[in-house]
């Protein structure tokens, strides 16, 4: 009982730090100054991005081991991950730091937006196959 | 039970996931202090000196572009301003100029500075009001400038920046 409680636990522990490192590395991404006003392209994110995304979901494949944890966890990382980037990008709403509720209004509008641009929909898809390859490597190397 | 191979990897992980935990509360810090940063921008003048010859009025001097927060990832692309005296109650544009910031980050704490340099002819409208202005007593003059930047959410438009006053007298 407690083992399989443990189990769990830890599998959720490895969503989250999933769903962390993605967020992490997208809103870093997300951060920095553009020049171009670019819709829904996968140039959002440099080269290096997609590799960090991707080795982030290889590691998490290869520790959650099972297909059927690997699909789950991966779907559960992907709304955390969406979770945290919009708390994130809303943050200045809530921390007082928007002193117009006008801007306020585009804050929520323009996270979602920011978030689709740099998600959809290639980051998705490079998080899935790196999942889906940790999970095939982790039952190959026994982990 | 799990095995070595699988204690090394997650703890790999999770170190991992503490880093990016860290760089992520940093960044979005960073990220919250952007309203106040591109209020609190502005353009200051130093140094400007008008002087006046029988052709010219010779204006020359510095300009700061300062960021006086504590934010990072503001680029410079643009910044247009106008030196504008006042006549009568009317306000009578002296000189314009852009100065292009090629992507020049504004650092936190920091300027970018720029000289400037224009001669206007006393022949023309604005030089020759200058000069009966100057005439009568001190000149009260305005420099008024936009910014445009790169930021997160890409090129920002035209953006006013706070009115700057000093007085040129002969």
């Amino acid at each position: 009982m407690v083992r399989k409680l443990l189990a769990i636990v830890e599998d959720l522990a490895v969503i989250l730090g999933w769903a962390i490192t993605v967020a992490s590395i997208m809103l870093q991404a997300m951060y920095k100054p553009r020049y171009g006003i670019v819709v829904a392209s996968p140039i959002s994110l440099t080269l290096l991005d997609y590799l960090s995304l991707f080795g982030a979901s290889v590691l998490s494949g290869m520790i959650l081991v099972d297909a059927e944890k690997v699909m789950l966890g991966y779907i559960a990382s992907l709304f955390t991950s969406l979770l945290i980037m919009f708390v994130a990008l809303i943050s200045p709403s809530f921390l007082g730091t928007v002193k117009y509720s006008s801007v306020e209004g585009l804050l929520y509008g323009g996270a979602a937006a920011l978030i689709f641009q740099y998600v959809f929909p290639t980051a998705i898809f490079v998080c899935l196959a790196g999942g889906v390859l940790g999970g095939i490597l982790g039952e190959k190397l026994h982990m | 039970m799990h095995t070595k191979k699988w204690k090394a990897l997650a703890t790999v992980f999770f170190i991992i996931t503490a880093l990016s935990a860290i760089l992520l509360i940093k960044e979005t810090l960073n990220y919250t202090k952007f309203y106040e940063a591109i209020e609190k921008l502005t353009l200051e003048p130093s140094n400007l000196n008008i002087s006046i010859t029988t052709q010219n009025i010779i204006i020359t001097g510095k300009f700061a572009f300062r960021n006086p927060t504590s934010y990072y990832g503001l680029e410079l692309l643009r910044l247009d301003f106008q030196i504008i005296f006042v006549a009568n109650d009317a306000e009578i544009e002296l000189t314009t100029d852009t100065e292009w910031g090629n992507q020049q980050p504004i650092n936190p704490y920091s300027k970018i500075t720029f000289n400037f340099s224009r001669s206007i002819s006393t022949n023309a409208e604005p030089g020759s009001l200058f000069l009966q202005a100057s005439s009568q007593g001190p000149v009260e003059c305005i420099v008024k400038s936009q910014v445009f930047l790169a930021t997160f959410f890409g090129p920002t438009s035209a953006m006013e920046l706070e009115p700057q006053r000093f007085t040129y007298q002969k």
